[in-house]
């Protein structure tokens, strides 16, 4: 323990003292091999510094929160700049290739050391590293999610066909998530609106299963209860057979076979008739 | 606390504008059928615009005012259900029991009585 405290300390000094050496010759393999060409060379030796320095630090206290929280950092801007992921991990790679060099020289005569030495530099190398990848699987994740969220919101429009009327094409799979947020959505806008009929339509809906008719009744009753009556429409033939099948009883709820039948049920509901104007 | 119960023609008009205890609630019932009574109200509106929470109990009562109200041979409308009430309502599962009318605002309820009785 105390041996491996020792090399420890040896090696962070190694690495403090060449720190100038060690950049610079970091920078110039990073020029051979054309990685990260979206910085100036300025920014870039900033950049790098602040990596190296970061890194020696986790070396240094074993304390890997410096690490995470620049890394987090980098994982951002590499999305926002548009660096790809394999430039930023390959320059990471690189500065460890150049330490792992220096250690070579350094303990080139003692074979005992060497050993030692790698010991202690592969654990908080591998360490570090993971942290990197961490990072930015997190970032992509995160870049996920937030697409998730905009799809979910785009998916759920609730449009106003005449006064008082409302309609929702639904398209995709209905998830939990989405059914409470097409809910929330359709109230909302039923009071907003002052509607009194919504025509729900499920042309663009792939499977019915009972999860789903079961959120479907859940909004058809609350907008009830708010005083509007929905009409069902679009079912497909298949979807209408599982729905039998299932014993899942719709019957409470009006339906037409097209979007075309519902809104014509609509007008009916509404006191509305449609006629060319010069008959 | 009491709860005025208005009369506008053939029509009363209950607005709630807090939510109720329990005892209250039970009051209001026990009210508004003896006023149908009374004055021979055809229809009901009850107002629930400003209530936030309407727990299972108010649900059920309401409910159960129609039903003795239909005997009465008046119709009872509720009102100005606000969304995050609905939800929580077919939350509770009140689909079989809850054969109340409703209507988004006064103006709507006193339109449907009014389809009613024509």
């Amino acid at each position: 323990m105390v041996e491996q405290r020792s090399i420890t300390k040896e090696l962070v000094l190694l690495f403090e003292e060449h720190e100038k050496e060690l950049i610079d010759l970091w920078m110039t393999k990073m020029k051979q091999l054309k990685l990260i060409k979206g910085l100036s060379d300025d920014e870039r030796e900033q950049e790098f510094r602040n990596i190296y320095r970061a890194s020696l630090s986790a070396f240094k206290t074993g304390d890997y929160s410096e690490v995470e929280n620049y890394t987090s950092k980098i994982a951002k801007r590499g999305a926002l700049q548009g660096i790809p992921v394999d430039e930023i991990l390959l320059s990471f790679l690189k500065l460890r290739d150049v330490r792992l060099r220096k250690i070579f020289i350094t303990y080139q005569g003692d074979l005992k050391k060497l050993l030692e030495a790698l010991d202690c530099f592969e654990k908080v190398s591998n360490r570090i590293f993971s942290i990197f990848v961490l990072a930015l699987i997190r970032e992509r994740e995160e870049t996920i999610h937030e697409q998730q969220r905009a799809l979910l919101e785009l998916s759920t429009p609730v449009l106003q066909l005449r006064d008082e009327a409302l309609v929702v094409p639904l398209i995709g799979v209905i998830d939990s998530e989405r059914a409470s947020r097409i809910v929330e959505e359709l109230l909302q806008r039923i009071v907003e609106t002052q509607a009194s009929v919504v025509v729900m339509d499920m042309t663009g809906v792939p499977i019915i299963d009972t999860a789903v008719a079961n959120h479907i009744l859940k909004t058809v009753q609350a907008s009830k209860l708010l005083g509007a009556e929905t009409i069902l429409t679009g079912i497909s033939p298949a979807n209408a057979q599982t729905i039998v099948t299932l014993g899942i009883d719709l019957s409470m709820i009006r339906t037409r076979s097209t979007l075309r039948e519902g809104i014509k049920l609509m007008h009916t509901m509404l006191g509305l008739e449609i006629r060319r104007r010069d008959e | 606390m009491i709860i005025p119960i208005l009369k506008i023609g053939d029509v009363l008009i209950v607005t709630l504008q807090s939510e109720l205890t329990d005892r209250e609630v039970e009051e209001l019932s026990h009210d508004i059928l003896d006023k149908i009574n009374k004055v021979g109200a055809e229809g009901v509106i009850i107002d629930i615009t400003a209530l936030k929470v309407v727990d299972s109990f108010m649900a059920r009562s309401l409910n159960s005012i129609a039903s003795a109200a239909t005997l009465l041979g008046s119709e009872v409308v509720v009102v100005g259900i606000q969304p995050a009430v609905a939800l929580t309502l077919v939350e509770l599962g009140l689909r079989v029991s809850w054969g109340v009318k409703t209507a988004l605002n006064l103006e709507k309820g006193l339109e449907i009585l009014k389809k009613e009785r024509a």
